[in-house]
């Protein structure tokens, strides 16, 4: 279709697509910039925040420059993992409607806004990611390292999940990235931290939070913004954006309302930086499944997301050697990783045959629909994703250590 | 992959990944020459570095804006920089 004819053009998808992908944009900016800076020792927080703010810069421009495209553009040659790169910004490219060429996909709205929604999310990878390597990066490795692990990483699993790569082809479901976002970001950023190295000895010991209130405003504005993040995947403003929206904020209100139990169980007192966390873990174990799973199966999916990450960041984190050597400054492998992996397990047990039709999927939903093979099918990806994420320690999994 | 792109801002760009020692010490100030505060007792802005905080009584508050002394003088800001990096 040209610019000129735009008889695809629904206004109502394309209203709901450019806010959906701003409210993600406010997810990074100032959504996390802020959580950052309050959450780290004072005298980090300008150097924390300003990563993160780098990060959405830096990462617009490659993507309209050649990234969007080999995330989501044409397959380059005969192997399913990658699109040709190539610009995206002529004025045709812009105002042309969508299209997802291998999975031929094409949302009735331009280019432009398919561009910008995608963008937002392999923005808030790298922002993600930072958290792991805050309070000690150089500066400028971290501005030369944005760029590339855009380019050689995040693309290979955008194409692979949503692109109409290998993974989609086999049937896996990822709603929102749970795998392509959190997994990805909160594994690179648990093998990145073990390269830079860790913080100093007396910053480890003592990071109390410089400003926990501003933390709190960062906090508001992810959660509320992952109202974008989920309810912006069906590429329309149709009734499962309303589904996920629902159900993304009953999973994450279970998940803090469990972490905060647990907090004041073991700890006996409810510390509001842990209930964050629990946020953080609902929003992420909820992002593969948002759309596919009932309302009840958010609340089961909030009450595991509240307790199997808090006991991998409380028991596994402080006993075992490996979390004590890689410094993970803010706990992203816990709260991104092990949510993620959880979240994507979970997906194929509870997604839900009407759940996944509405989005336009034609698996017979779950487990809990009597199709077992979508367990199996979440947990190859499983087995690649942390593998690669140890591909230091076990050597078996280099070859496909290009996930992560 | 994370692995293969680190070794190559590191070994081939001949990029640190880590701050230097002194600048980790310091840290914003430092890395960028800013401070999140205009104001504190720990540590002088460079913008508001005129005006601190004294306590007035012992609840927490941090009490009354005072004038202060220059930065040239040994004020509240100079003492507690040089503190910093006199930690171990």
């Amino acid at each position: 279709m040209s610019a000129t004819n735009t008889s695809w053009l629904d206004h109502g998808d394309n209203a709901w697509q450019l806010t959906a992908g701003s409210l993600v944009g406010l997810q990074s900016i100032p959504g996390l910039v802020v959580l950052y800076a309050g959450i780290v020792k004072r005298k980090w927080a300008i150097n924390s925040a300003f990563m993160a703010f780098y990060a959405f810069a830096a990462v617009l421009i490659c993507w309209v420059v050649w990234a969007y495209n080999m995330a989501f553009g044409e397959q380059w040659g005969s192997a399913p993992f990658i699109g040709i790169p190539g610009p995206i910004i002529s004025m045709d490219d812009e105002l042309r409607q969508a299209l997802l060429p291998t999975s031929g996909i094409a949302p009735a709205y331009p280019m432009s806004t398919m561009v910008y929604f995608q963008f937002v999310f392999a923005a808030i990878t790298l922002v993600i990611m930072a958290g792991a390597f805050l309070g000690r990066m150089n500066f400028i490795a971290w501005m030369v390292f944005v760029p590339l692990w855009l380019t050689f990483s995040y693309t290979v699993g955008a194409f692979s999940l949503w692109g109409g790569g290998f993974l989609a082809t086999m049937g896996v479901i990822d709603y929102s990235g749970g795998y392509v976002i959190h997994v990805s970001s909160g594994t690179a950023g648990f093998v990145g931290a073990w390269w830079i190295g860790p913080r100093l000895t007396r910053d480890r010991d003592d990071f109390r939070p410089n400003n926990v209130l501003l933390m709190l405003v960062g906090a508001g504005i992810l959660w509320t913004g992952w109202n974008g993040f989920n309810g912006g995947d069906p590429y329309s403003a149709n009734a499962d954006a309303g589904a996920a929206v629902l159900n993304t904020n009953i999973c994450t209100a279970m998940s803090v309302l469990i972490w905060t139990l647990l907090d004041i169980t073991f700890f006996k007192k409810p510390a509001v930086i842990g209930a964050v966390q629990g946020m953080i873990t609902g929003l992420v174990a909820i992002t593969p499944a948002a759309g596919v799973i009932a309302g009840w199966g958010a609340i089961v999916m909030g009450v595991l997301s509240g307790s199997i990450p808090w006991f991998s960041m409380n028991i596994v984190g402080k006993r075992f050697a490996l979390f004590k050597k890689v410094d993970d400054t803010l706990g992203v492998y816990h709260t991104h990783t092990v949510a993620g992996i959880m979240g994507g397990m979970m997906t194929g047990v509870l997604a839900t045959t009407e759940g996944c039709a509405a989005f336009g999927l034609t698996n017979p939903g779950g487990a809990i629909d009597g199709n077992w093979k979508q367990v199996s099918l979440e947990n190859p990806l499983f087995l690649i994703y942390t593998s690669s994420g140890f591909n230091l320690l076990v050597p078996f999994s280099l070859s496909v250590s290009i996930f992560s | 992959m994370t692995s293969l792109i680190l070794c190559f801002i590191k070994y081939a760009l001949r990029i640190p990944l880590r701050m230097r020692e002194e600048d980790l010490l310091i840290g914003d100030d430092a890395v960028h020459g800013e401070d999140a505060y205009a104001f504190g007792d720990t540590r002088r802005s460079l913008l508001h570095g005129d005006t601190e905080r004294v306590p007035n009584n012992d609840d927490g508050e941090l009490g009354v804006i005072h004038a202060k002394t220059p930065l040239s003088e040994t004020g509240n800001g100079e003492s507690s920089k040089s503190y910093e990096k006199a930690e171990p």
